[in-house]
């Protein structure tokens, strides 16, 4: 078998991570001037920039529901993002892609609370290093929140997948193309519950387990990323104060 | 410094730092107030903001960071009037409570005034006036209901109804006169349900409130 | 899709009557004087994947340039030539009031008021990107993302051009039996001069340079004058539905070449740094 060695004899994987270590993730809030809600996120060498519009009046008008708010999405690529030229139009992958953020973020938002409205998503990728689909959920649940939108939950979203026969966290460009599973994930850390689950690749049965796990850990992980840059944003000021009040509840 | 109140072995931080989905009590401890939600027993936060803990009458609610325009009961809402019905208006939404809002949204609003509306009028001496409305017209109205998910609005207050408006014969800049408005330049007056800071100045304000 | 909606018209009548009663102090809503452009800033090679790129904010707008070579087919009459194409996308992230879809009339005359700006002005030597004469060339696609809209997109988008232009390595391709083959060597393209551009607007009878967004719902019409490095004028557009006269053009033309210049330093000066 004249598979690419991904990960080499110490564990070291083809950008010197090992298989349970994320990229790095920079995540930048308020953005966008104009945007009611915006976040910039940096997940290795993704660069991809979110904005969020709403709640406002629907357009065209018979798409309203009467009864809760309409959540649009799209996911789009820059025509420099990837290594030949994309062409700008959507293609048939972006639209999907659009389709699944838009379900794994619906779960978590309250749309009864904006009846007749629409809220719009705009994950714009302007560098792609695989990943993106995950990139661009845990940034535009950040958007949502920075708009001040109802949410049950953050949702945080992390790929694992199988490299050289092993189960490896958050799936870099080059290990989407040669490895043999990838499986993007989002996840409500509190809730516990799963809003996107896609595969492509074999798996067997312990691994599909070991793989499902990995990946909701990666959750986790992003979910304190989540966590820290809200805060600091929010309550940057004050944080020391709330440092405090937790070691007082631990007591 | 935060408050911090003990009660029965449990802590509840007042100022504590919550995010969409923290947990914050059992339903056994607090009711769910605002900006929470209930799931499986456990109250928890639905917006980004602070916790706010009521003994008094066991609920808890979040006192908010940053919250969405969207209108609510008792937002007070400044608009252009962009559809006339025979007892009805309906008004484009620039400004709920004095902050710019791009929604796009419409409210709308009767336009029978009674007499409580701030005007006193002497029914038998002077006749009662037939308020007269303009597409295009900026309207300032308080938000009183939701019913069918639409936002209604009344503009029955001393401080609600016509902030402003432009002449329709001649388009020039206009005054207030009691119940009416009269225009500088051609002087023609029209009958209006105008608020009491009625003029180009409030409006002035609102433009610069970006 | 529109840049700037239509608000109500009293509105619309009394935010322009606001600003030309400002205009004839002198002063702007921003604080700025009628000649005195905003704060530009250029980040260089922000998209590693593309073969070059430049990152522009012009106050509180902000553009993306990507270049990405490939070889082609030249342009029809144009045999002799490398193939240059700019692209520009107002992404909906911009504005609340740009929708997603095919780009509408007003990216369309963006993109091509730009491109003109960098084609007539023969800022990249496209001669020299030859393989096969009428047969395979270089072609370069310049795409800019205007993530962010608050006015004068022409000008931001310009920079952002010609920065990533400057600033990017060429890849270079050879032809062995008849194939095209990328060596993985790096060039720096062919540049012959710095085209820059600056737009005027007009509100009133007061000409304005580098309108915000609110000053452009407000202009009457709009001027848009590129010159090169030796103060030549390479590509003119005015837009909107106003009307300048002698005296307003001459007096841009002017400042244009002022101003270009100063643009010009700025852009090489952050270059080097």
């Amino acid at each position: 078998m004249n598979e690419t060695i991904l990960i080499d004899e110490s564990g070291k994987r083809t950008d010197g991570r090992s298989i349970d270590e994320l990229r790095e993730i920079k995540l930048t809030i308020g953005v966008l001037k104009k945007a009611n809600g915006s976040a910039f996120i940096e997940f290795g060498k993704n660069k991809i920039i979110v904005a969020v519009y709403g709640p406002r009046e629907v357009h065209p008008k018979h798409m309203a529901q009467p009864d809760k708010c309409v959540l649009r999405c799209r996911y789009h690529m820059s025509p420099f993002s990837t290594d030949t030229r994309k062409n700008p139009a959507p293609s048939r992958r972006e639209i999907e892609i659009s389709k699944v953020i838009r379900e794994a973020l619906e779960p978590a938002v309250v749309l009864e609370d904006y009846p007749r409205a629409a809220i719009d998503i705009f994950v714009e990728v302007l560098q792609a290093d695989g990943g993106s689909r995950c990139a661009g959920i845990t940034a535009a649940s950040v958007a949502l929140a920075d708009a001040g939108i109802n949410m049950r939950d953050l949702v945080a979203a992390c790929a694992a997948g199988k490299i050289n026969n092993k189960i490896a966290l958050d799936i870099n460009d080059v290990e989407d193309k040669e490895g043999s599973a990838d499986m993007p994930v989002a996840y409500l850390p509190n809730l516990e519950q799963i809003t996107l689950l896609q595969l492509d690749g074999i798996l067997n049965k312990s691994q599909f387990t070991e793989c499902l796990e990995k990946a909701l850990q990666g959750c986790k992980m992003v979910y304190e990323i989540q966590r820290k840059a809200l805060m600091e944003k929010y309550f940057g000021n004050d944080l020391s104060l709330d440092d405090e009040n937790t070691e007082e509840i631990k007591e | 410094m935060s408050k911090v109140t003990k009660l029965k072995g449990l802590r509840y931080v007042d100022d504590k730092f919550l995010l969409p989905g923290d947990h914050i009590a059992y339903i056994e401890e607090f009711e769910s107030g605002n900006n929470t939600y209930e799931v499986d027993g456990s109250v928890r936060s639905s917006a980004l903001g602070t916790g706010n803990f009521d003994f008094k009458y066991r609920r808890v609610s979040i006192n908010r960071k940053n919250v969405a325009t969207f209108p609510k009961i008792g937002d007070e809402l400044v608009g252009y009037i962009e559809m006339l019905f025979s007892s009805m208006i309906s008004i484009r939404i620039l400004y709920i409570n004095n902050i710019k809002s791009d929604s796009g949204l419409s409210a709308i609003a009767s336009t029978k005034i009674s007499d409580s509306g701030g005007h006193h009028f002497r029914r038998d001496r002077e006749r009662k006036p037939r308020f007269v409305f303009r597409v295009g017209d900026i309207v300032r109205g308080r938000v009183f209901s939701l019913m069918n998910s639409s936002v209604h609005a009344t503009i029955n207050d001393k401080n609600l109804g016509v902030v402003y408006c432009l002449c329709n014969n001649c388009g020039g800049d206009t005054v207030k006169l009691n119940n009416s408005v009269k225009c500088v330049e051609c002087g023609m007056t029209e009958d209006k349900k105008v608020s009491s800071d009625f003029g180009k100045q409030t409006l002035n304000l609102y433009l610069k409130n970006k | 899709m529109s840049l700037s909606r239509k608000s109500p018209i009293i509105l619309e009548y009394l935010r322009k009557r606001q600003m030309l009663d400002l205009l004839t102090t002198g002063k702007r809503l921003d604080g700025r004087n009628l000649d005195e452009l905003r704060k530009l800033e250029i980040d260089f090679d922000v998209i590693k994947k593309a073969d070059g790129s430049a990152q522009v904010k012009l106050g509180n707008s902000e553009v993306i340039a990507g270049i990405k070579v490939e070889t082609g087919e030249p342009f029809e009459g144009l045999e002799h030539k490398g193939a240059l194409i700019v692209t520009a996308e107002v992404l909906p992230t911009a504005s609340p009031f740009i929708e997603p879809g095919p780009p509408d009339e007003d990216t369309i005359e963006l993109a091509r008021v730009v491109d003109r700006g960098i084609r007539e002005s023969e800022m990249v030597d496209l001669e020299k990107l030859v393989l096969i004469h009428g047969k395979i060339v270089y072609t370069i696609f310049v795409d800019c993302s205007i993530i962010n809209a608050d006015g004068n997109l022409f000008d931001a988008t310009s920079y952002a051009v010609i920065s990533a232009l400057t600033s990017c390595k060429l890849p270079i391709f050879e032809i062995q039996d008849d194939v095209v083959i990328n060596t993985g060597n790096k060039k720096d393209p062919p540049i012959t001069t710095l085209p820059v551009s600056i737009t005027a607007i007009k509100i009133g009878d007061t000409i304005l340079l580098d309108p915000t967004s609110e000053e452009e719902s407000c202009m009457e019409a709009r001027i848009t004058i590129t010159t090169n490095s030796n103060g030549e004028y390479t590509a003119i557009q005015k837009g909107s539905t106003g009307s300048f006269t002698l005296d307003q053009i001459k007096y841009v033309a002017d400042i244009a070449r002022n101003k270009g210049e100063q643009i010009r330093e700025k852009i090489k000066e952050l270059m080097k740094s």
